[in-house]
């Protein structure tokens, strides 16, 4: 078992911080909740370090509360690292391997970000730039390059989304222009077009589904009425 | 007046751009102009133009866009698409922050091109994956009540066999 104060682990978390104060956040003593920039290590051999951070926007109101605590938690070859909102909310998780270099995008990603995410919306700050929080004609343009199932996938994710793919006419309609082209646009039915993609979707994916013998049968009752087309003549006639 | 664009970018004029947080750059005018915001703007003041202000775009991400800039500066012929087909998938693959201002940004400039390559860059990000794994990368909050989420699901469980 290797402590904190083995060299790499100290390298580990003192990238980490860096990562964190670039992101925007200021470390807190702990004790005195007051900023420092300082960062010392414990002399004792310790398995496990905690470090509180806030944002500068939060002190300029006067306020300690809320921070965030970052545990380090040092196991053989690894760092292991939990971002959480001081005393509650569910942990972002790392583990930052000795074998490999620091991965700072999983960091940020995986740490500074969500963190920054939890504490703005705690104290009410506007959240930093995110998907859910792009403009909605960003969201949709995102959207527009999506796979219809993916949009569907997306819908369920938050009411910002779900709200933004009611938009039928322009989303639906491009879509199902995109997969089926350009026929049967000018149709007067009212059927929404979502409802229609959705259609078209199943009866592709029926005719995927179809089992061989069922394939066979058609070949026959075609070739019955006709001539010897073969195979191929059922995909066409399937579409 | 109207000056000569076609020279030779060593040739080239040079413009003055700041930051929201004051933060002053000099581009080529031919990099500062990808940026119909920038290309306007230049063309209402004239030649008097000291320093344009751009008060939505902070110093560390107007740094990456004008990278960006700088490369799309000339027109790419054949020979090089390739290439830069690659630095454009390396200039994109960034943090998600990072991702996300450049991305603003590139819309306020209305650098279309840019944005094109970045709203394509986040869709790659979303797609394959179900709305669990999408809200844990995207670090969204499930806001939808049980029933809500139930029905919402049910709906569109076409998308999920």
């Amino acid at each position: 078992m290797v402590g904190i104060k083995k060299d790499w682990s100290k390298l580990m978390i003192h990238a980490v911080h860096a990562v964190l104060v670039e992101s925007g956040f200021v470390r807190l003593h702990y004790v005195s909740g007051i900023p420092v920039d300082q960062f010392r290590f414990p002399r004792k051999k310790a398995f496990t370090l905690s470090i509180h951070y806030t944002l500068p926007e939060i002190l300029a109101i006067n306020l300690t509360e809320p921070s965030v605590v970052v545990k380090f938690q040092s196991l053989g070859n690894f760092v292991i690292v939990y971002g959480t909102l001081a005393n509650e909310g569910p942990a972002h998780r790392l583990c930052l391997d000795r074998n490999r270099s620091l991965p700072t995008r999983i960091v940020k990603d995986g740490l500074a970000l969500p963190l920054l995410i939890d504490l703005c919306a705690k104290v009410g700050l506007p959240p930093p730039p995110c998907l859910a929080g792009l403009p909605p004609e960003l969201e949709l343009k995102i959207m527009e390059l999506l796979p219809g199932n993916d949009i569907a996938k997306l819908e369920c994710v938050c009411k910002e989304f779900r709200n933004l793919s009611y938009n039928d006419d322009g989303l639906w309609k491009h879509k199902f222009k995109e997969e089926y082209g350009n026929f049967m646009l000018d149709e007067p039915g009212m059927t929404p077009w979502k409802k229609r993609f959705v259609a078209d979707w199943e009866k592709k994916k029926k005719k995927k589904q179809q089992p061989l013998y069922a394939l066979q049968e058609e070949v026959s009752l075609w070739t019955a009425g006709s001539r010897v087309i073969g195979h191929r003549a059922v995909f066409f006639n399937s579409r | 007046m109207a000056s000569s664009t076609s020279g030779s970018s060593s040739s080239s004029k040079v413009v003055k751009i700041r930051s929201s947080d004051n933060e002053n750059f000099e581009v080529e005018e031919a990099a500062a102009a990808r940026s119909e915001t920038i290309k306007k703007l230049l063309e209402d003041v004239g030649d008097d133009a000291d320093v344009i202000p751009l008060p939505n775009v902070d110093a560390k991400t107007l740094v990456k866009v004008m990278e960006w800039c700088k490369k799309h500066m000339d027109d790419v012929d054949e020979l090089n698409k390739e290439e830069m087909k690659t630095w454009d998938a390396e200039f994109v693959d960034m943090d998600q922050s990072c991702l996300y201002n450049v991305l603003l940004a590139a819309n306020f400039l209305n650098i279309k091109e840019l944005l094109d390559q970045l709203t394509q860059k986040v869709a790659d990000m979303i797609k394959g994956k179900s709305p669990e794994e999408i809200r844990a990368t995207f670090n969204i909050k499930n806001d939808f009540t049980p029933e809500e989420e139930a029905e919402i699901r049910k709906q569109n469980a076409w998308a999920f066999e």
